[in-house]
């Protein structure tokens, strides 16, 4: 399985965020709501986002080429 | 026909299998068990529009849930051939059961809408509604006027409802009831998914049905109630134009729906034929189940 963790308050974001931009495309393009995007929809934003953020924890956990010269 | 309840009903069914079965039955199937009544019959009731020319059902409703027609795609009985197929295919019992479980669901809480569904076909092409709220999948209407009108009569209450019962459950999409009752019939499928997707990915996807079936219900709600400005015919012949499409609560409605019928039994016996129907699937899922495991160990 691909290496990736979120914190509760980072899923909870992830899931709002997802929630409330497929309405909102959902309310003017109905074309969207339907099995295949709806599901597709969150499966996305949270792999993406998810990544996202255990990519930039990683870089801020590492230290800096400028640290270790210190 | 159901919309949202039918994203929601799954969870349900998972949820409140009989104790001998939980954690044994495969989500997956209980979804494509679900999921296929209206996969094989619902693209052709709205169907589309090329060039001004339109190609679909030229009576939806026949064509949805009568016979001749694709009416046979919501009954039981498809069910348990299908998931008799899976069976005699896989050896699998998590899968068949699960199938039949979740086919069944979708057949029998489509019984709701005013055509309801052949509930025992082949024996019967009379379809089984207790009418609470009118089926309105028209060509003219497509599918906006369908969900408008489903979400303004108690086709809402009943999307509300399974909502209301799958949170009054909420363990049921915690990561981990996924990983101790989702994951272990599925093992191999959830690996699978494993290669491309991280933890986080694949409890979404899990939980993306579920996501789903929410948004669904509440754009379609919203649209129907702030956003369209629809015309309609009001039973005295005039037309009139509303600030979003009138909610009607009552039973049948909504009234600016013109109903359509097939040859069906009187309501007064389909509540309870459709629970002891549902029973009885439970009843031989349940007997089923311990020979279906030996059998498999020794296939």
């Amino acid at each position: 399985m691909i290496r990736s963790a979120l914190s509760r308050r980072a899923e909870a974001a992830l899931y709002a965020s997802a929630a409330v931009s497929y309405i909102a495309t959902g309310l003017f393009y109905k074309g969207v709501l339907n099995w295949i995007v709806g599901p597709l929809w969150l499966v996305v934003w949270v792999e993406t986002g998810s990544r996202v953020a255990t990519a930039l924890a990683g870089r801020r956990a590492r230290p800096s080429p400028s640290d270790g010269a210190r | 026909m159901s919309w949202a309840a039918h994203q929601f009903e799954i969870y349900a069914v998972e949820n409140h299998l009989p104790k001998r079965l939980r954690g044994k039955i495969s989500f997956f199937a209980i979804f494509l068990g679900d999921f296929t009544p209206d996969f094989f019959a619902k693209f052709w009731v709205y169907g589309f529009t090329i060039n001004g020319t339109h190609y679909g059902a030229t009576n939806p409703h026949r064509w949805h849930r009568g016979w001749p027609g694709m009416g046979f795609t919501h009954t039981v009985f498809l069910g348990a051939i299908v998931a008799a197929a899976m069976w005699f295919w896989k050896h699998n019992p998590a899968w068949a059961i699960g199938y039949m479980l979740g086919f069944a669901a979708h057949a029998l809480t489509d019984i709701n809408d005013s055509i309801g569904t052949m509930l025992l076909f082949p024996f019967s092409a009379h379809n089984w509604s207790i009418g609470t709220w009118a089926y309105a999948a028209t060509i003219e209407g497509g599918k906006y006027f369908d969900g408008a009108a489903y979400y303004s009569s108690l086709g809402f209450v009943m999307d509300t409802f399974w909502l209301v019962v799958v949170l009054a459950s909420w363990r049921c999409l915690t990561r981990d009831y996924w990983r101790t009752r989702i994951v272990p019939p599925d093992a191999r499928a959830w690996a699978w998914f494993g290669r491309f997707l991280s933890e986080p990915g694949l409890l979404a996807l899990y939980r993306a049905t579920f996501f789903y079936g929410v948004c669904r219900l509440i754009t379609w709600t919203t649209w129907a109630h702030l956003i369209a400005r629809p015309t309609i015919l009001l039973p005295d012949g005039t037309a009139r134009t509303f600030d979003g499409y009138p909610w009607d609560l009552s039973w049948g409605g909504p009234w600016w729906v013109t109903p359509v019928r097939l040859p069906h039994v009187s309501p007064w016996i389909v509540l309870p034929t459709a629970l002891a129907l549902l029973a009885l699937i439970y009843a031989i899922a349940l007997r089923v189940w311990d020979r279906m495991t030996a059998a498999s160990l020794v296939a």
